[in-house]
């Protein structure tokens, strides 16, 4: 970004070989004006009697959050209060929100995005690996024979690694689709599997039983590096391509080639939130997981299990513990040796249940057992399911503190809103999705009186009695060095003279390629799993399976993009997308207002026909208030990783008046 | 008329260019090469920058109720590619008053390059010594050798060029053509054809980034819309799908296909046809930001192999 401190004049695309290679998306070009908008917020702002929001100094608002806070914990206790923090932030300030929740306010109730996101693969991938993270990186992409993409429109999320799988396919190199969407790199793909959503487990458990009955496995990879493959491969019995064609909709013909090639070449998998949103989303990862050790495709160059992040930094705040079942470096908050790290650093006694998961912080509000929230640039309203239910439960709340950037749909339901300062303005760092801690220094001013979030939670601390003196970001980060194994060394130093460095650190190097030598585990464990049918699915009264997704010119719930004139210009307003057979048996024309009516609630958006979908299935973009697409997505949660089964909800269609 | 430069006194020489006026120069940041202001000669750096100035003259953003003061400025360093890119665009923007009024503050200072870069074919449009530029600087040894136009960049740093670096800088493009071989563009505009298949296969890859436009020196297509207070005018792509988006919703390039063929057909026939020269100065970076790497050269070479 080309700046006077004032003014931003341009965008300038690094060359950098290991990231982007001179490349930026339609976000990295234009997406970033909105840290110059007008409507950025400038003073802390409270609430008065009548539910307008009225400026105020630091002092007061600070005060008035403490206040609150204090009185609530002093009467109803520690789990009453829940905190969220948040993957658009960075390292240091992840950090210390946890550390509020966990030292000032004894509870482990918080939590950020990568809930709804990727905890299924934080929970998946450490029960095979021992490491939630991708295990190879960005550049060794080109070293892989096969790119094998499930649940992920690589193209239009992460363009920049969705075009070096361009690039490498348009070279010769083989390709592999499983996507219930026809996206754009199914239209180029060698082989692509379409299968029903909800049946991933079933597809990758097939492609399992075709590699071990055709005897196309790594044995000695298997003996020498992994656990429990006797189980593994029993309960893979019970997945021949005969039985899994008829839960997944592929022909079995497609899944043995599927699994041939994956077998036979160096493959790196891809996937993202077609595979962890769902009740089997820990599963789904560990079948990822469980391919990749059959075959011995993880460890070595040009292999590896790649979940795509989709924030800035939902790696580094899940590292940093932002997350109710996990301290920083992901100790689990009921390991005694783990907590006991953290209760001498920190000088205080920490809870060993777990917190509650993002999700079922709204239902506790709803009913009364969560008294206040304090909500660091995150908006649940629009980002999670059932969206009248968030709504409904933030008005049940006492107080509700937010700090964010902008007006979000979110705050409006606040007491006290914190103005806080964007990436451009602050110093910090940010970890992606190839593990990577990158260094982001300030090069704009900060409008009006905005404080960089770490700063604000220094406030709020201290005002709670807590001596905290951390004068700037990098003594931050000097703290999570010592306490983080992954980080342990780094330092804004070393991060600045590198480019940035990939966990896990040692003395100054980063590592390219996890799991090299041994799992992080030890040995890599195969987890099998049964596939089990959602629990919403095609039914006589839901006929059509919704499932939601993004489009290329938006950001998660839109705050920064719609902010911006030309990526708002490209895709202004939420659609359903919807099979030509079955707009055409239901009468829909195309770009007629259609209801959507689920278990949990009903909307009226605009129908888009496209063969994109096939039958049976709807598609709706979430980012959008007008139809907000998680106003009628289920809450049902993955019972180990509790995140929502966001891909599969049963709908039918109904006329708008 | 020609002098020569010693390497050695560049920056001083940069450094009494400053004493007087703004200096929009390259500078290096890490591997990157980018333009910025020169607070001394010292930063200045010889190479090609990731972007074209074009930023300078047409922003990538502005708000039009806001004017600035402009300010006379020496755009230092600039390629001889990215300058050709201004001269092609004044085709159509000499009638724009306020790109006239900012094109005359503006005072140019290109290098030429001493070596091919692996993305440009800049011979194909005459190649990087041009014919009309404030100062050109070619590499010679252990200096410079200057053309000089423009009086601001006469200095008494610089000694009267030999007769043999007239010479090799009056054959430098020649020379050059035989590092870099020129791409046949005769009749082109004729020959492109609206309904080929290529326009297909290249939108099965791209992206829609809208890089080739952003990066490209002759393109400067804008868009303006209004907000609180403001009225902003901002670099717009044809590859997008709004661009051609009319009220209704109705849209005259509805698909990837036929945005893509527009962009190229626009920069190889369609301009050719009336203004007579191509809306390119063969400068590569739009195939050096393509994310999937279409190449313009490949297009050209599919109708003139």
């Amino acid at each position: 970004m080309e700046t006077d401190f004032k003014r931003i004049y341009n965008f300038i695309p690094s060359k950098r070989e290991d990231i982007n290679y001179g490349t930026l998306c339609i976000k990295g070009w234009k997406g970033l004006r909105y840290v110059k908008h007008n409507s950025r917020l400038k003073r802390p702002l409270i609430k008065d009697e009548k539910g307008n929001f009225k400026e105020a100094d630091w002092d007061t608002a600070v005060y008035t959050a403490i206040s609150s806070l204090m009185e609530i914990l002093g009467k109803y206790g520690p789990d009453s209060l829940a905190f969220q923090a948040s993957a658009k932030c960075t390292n240091e300030e992840n950090y210390l929100m946890q550390k509020l929740a966990r030292q000032v306010f004894h509870t482990n109730n918080v939590d950020h995005c990568a809930r709804s996101c990727h905890a299924s693969t934080i929970e998946g991938l450490i029960t095979s690996f021992g490491s939630g993270a991708m295990t190879t990186s960005i550049r060794d992409i080109d070293n892989a024979e096969l790119y094998f993409v499930i649940g992920s429109n690589t193209t239009e999320q992460h363009p920049v690694i969705g075009s070096r799988i361009i690039n490498n396919r348009m070279k010769g190199k083989t390709l592999i689709v499983a996507d219930p969407r026809k996206i754009k790199l199914a239209e180029m793909a060698d082989i692509y599997l379409r299968h029903y959503p909800g049946t991933d487990l079933a597809l990758l458990n097939s492609m399992a039983y075709v590699i071990i009955d055709k005897k196309l496995y790594d044995r000695e990879f298997i003996e020498k590096r992994t656990e429990n493959f006797e189980e593994f491969s029993r309960i893979i019995e019970n997945y021949d391509p005969d039985v899994a064609s008829r839960i997944t909709g592929v022909e079995p013909e497609y899944i043995e080639r599927a699994a041939v090639l994956y077998a036979t070449k160096k493959s790196i998998t891809f996937y993202a939130m077609g595979i962890t949103q769902h009740t089997q989303g820990t599963e789904n990862v560990q079948a990822i997981a469980n391919l990749a050790l059959l075959t011995g495709n993880v460890g070595r160059s040009g292999t590896g299990v790649a979940p795509l992040r989709g924030h800035n930094n939902v790696q580094g705040s899940s590292d940093m513990g932002a997350l109710c079942d996990f301290l920083p470096g992901y100790r689990r908050v009921y390991d005694e040796n783990g907590r006991k790290i953290f209760e001498e650093a920190w000088n205080c006694e920490l809870p060993a249940k777990p917190g509650l998961s993002l999700t079922e912080m709204f239902e506790y509000a709803l009913e009364g057992k969560i008294k206040a929230m304090y909500i660091m640039g995150e908006n649940p309203v629009l980002s999670e399911p059932e969206s009248e239910k968030i709504i409904k439960s933030l008005e049940n709340l006492e107080f509700l503190a937010v700090q964010d950037i902008f007006m979000t749909e979110t705050a409006e339901y606040a007491d006290v809103i914190f103005p806080s300062q964007s990436f451009a303005e602050k110093l910090g760092t940010f970890t992606n999705t190839e593990r990577r801690i990158q260094l982001i220094k300030p090069f704009l001013n900060p409008p009006g009186e905005a404080k960089s979030d770490w700063e604000i939670i220094q406030m709020i601390a201290n005002s709670a009695g807590y001596s905290w003196n951390y004068n700037d970001a990098s003594q931050i980060m000097d703290e999570i060095s010592r306490l983080v194994p992954q980080y342990s060394s780094v330092n804004y130093k070393c991060l600045e003279m590198t480019g940035g460095l990939q966990w896990p650190v040692r003395e100054c190097h980063g590592t390219e390629i996890l799991h090299a030598e041994r799992f992080t585990r030890g040995s890599g464990r195969f987890n099998p799993s049964e596939w089990k049918k959602p629990i919403e699915f095609w039914d006589q009264e839901y006929p059509f399976i919704l499932t939601t997704g993004r489009v290329y010119y938006q950001f998660h719930t839109g705050v920064m993009t719609r902010k911006v004139y030309l990526l708002e210009r490209e895709a202004p307003e939420p659609y359903v997308e919807i099979n030509p057979e079955d707009a055409k048996n239901m009468g829909i024309k195309n770009n007629e207002n259609i209801r959507i009516e689920t278990r949990h609630g009903e909307l009226c958006v605009k129908a888009r026909i496209t063969d994109m979908v096939p039958r049976g299935i709807l598609f709706m973009p979430f980012h959008y208030i007008e139809s907000p697409a998680n106003a009628v997505t289920n809450s049902n949660l993955d019972p180990r990783a509790k995140i929502p089964e966001l891909k599969v909800t049963g709908a039918r269609i109904g006329r708008c008046q | 008329m020609i002098y020569f430069l010693n390497e050695k006194n560049l920056p001083d020489y940069i450094n009494n260019l400053l004493k007087k006026y703004r200096v929009y120069g390259t500078k290096r940041i890490g591997n990157d090469v980018i333009f910025d202001y020169l607070d001394n000669g010292n930063e200045f750096y010889d190479g090609r920058s990731i972007l074209s100035p074009k930023n300078m003259i047409i922003p990538s953003w502005k708000n039009l109720n806001e004017h600035d003061n402009e300010k006379e400025t020496i755009i230092f360093g600039i390629r001889s590619c990215d300058l050709l890119g201004f001269q092609i665009m004044e085709s159509v923007l000499k009638l724009d008053i306020e790109y006239n009024m900012k094109r005359s503050l503006m005072h140019f200072a290109n290098f030429i390059c001493s070596e091919p870069c692996i993305y440009g074919f800049c011979t194909t449009f005459g190649g990087p010594k041009l014919n009309d530029s404030g100062a050109q600087f070619l590499r010679y040894r252990d200096g410079y050798i200057v053309e000089i136009r423009d009086n601001v960049f006469q200095s008494n740093l610089m000694t009267n060029a030999s007769e043999e670096m007239v010479k090799y800088l009056e054959g430098y493009n020649e020379h050059f053509s035989e590092l870099m071989a020129p791409l046949n563009t005769e009749d082109i505009e004729k020959k492109m054809s609206w309904n080929d298949d290529l326009w297909n296969e290249l939108a099965k890859k791209c992206i829609s980034c809208g890089a080739c436009n952003y990066s490209c020196p002759t393109c400067f297509c804008f868009d303006i819309n209004e907000g609180e207070n403001e009225r902003i005018m901002e670099w717009d792509s044809c590859i997008m799908e709004g661009f051609t988006r009319m009220a209704g919703g109705a849209n005259s390039r509805p698909d990837l296909s036929s945005r893509l063929r527009q962009r190229f057909m626009h920069k190889l026939s369609y301009h050719y046809l009336t203004y007579g020269i191509h809306l390119c100065s063969g400068c590569g970076r739009c195939y050096e930001t393509c994310p999937v790497k279409i190449d313009i050269r490949d297009v050209i070479r599919r109708y003139n192999p």
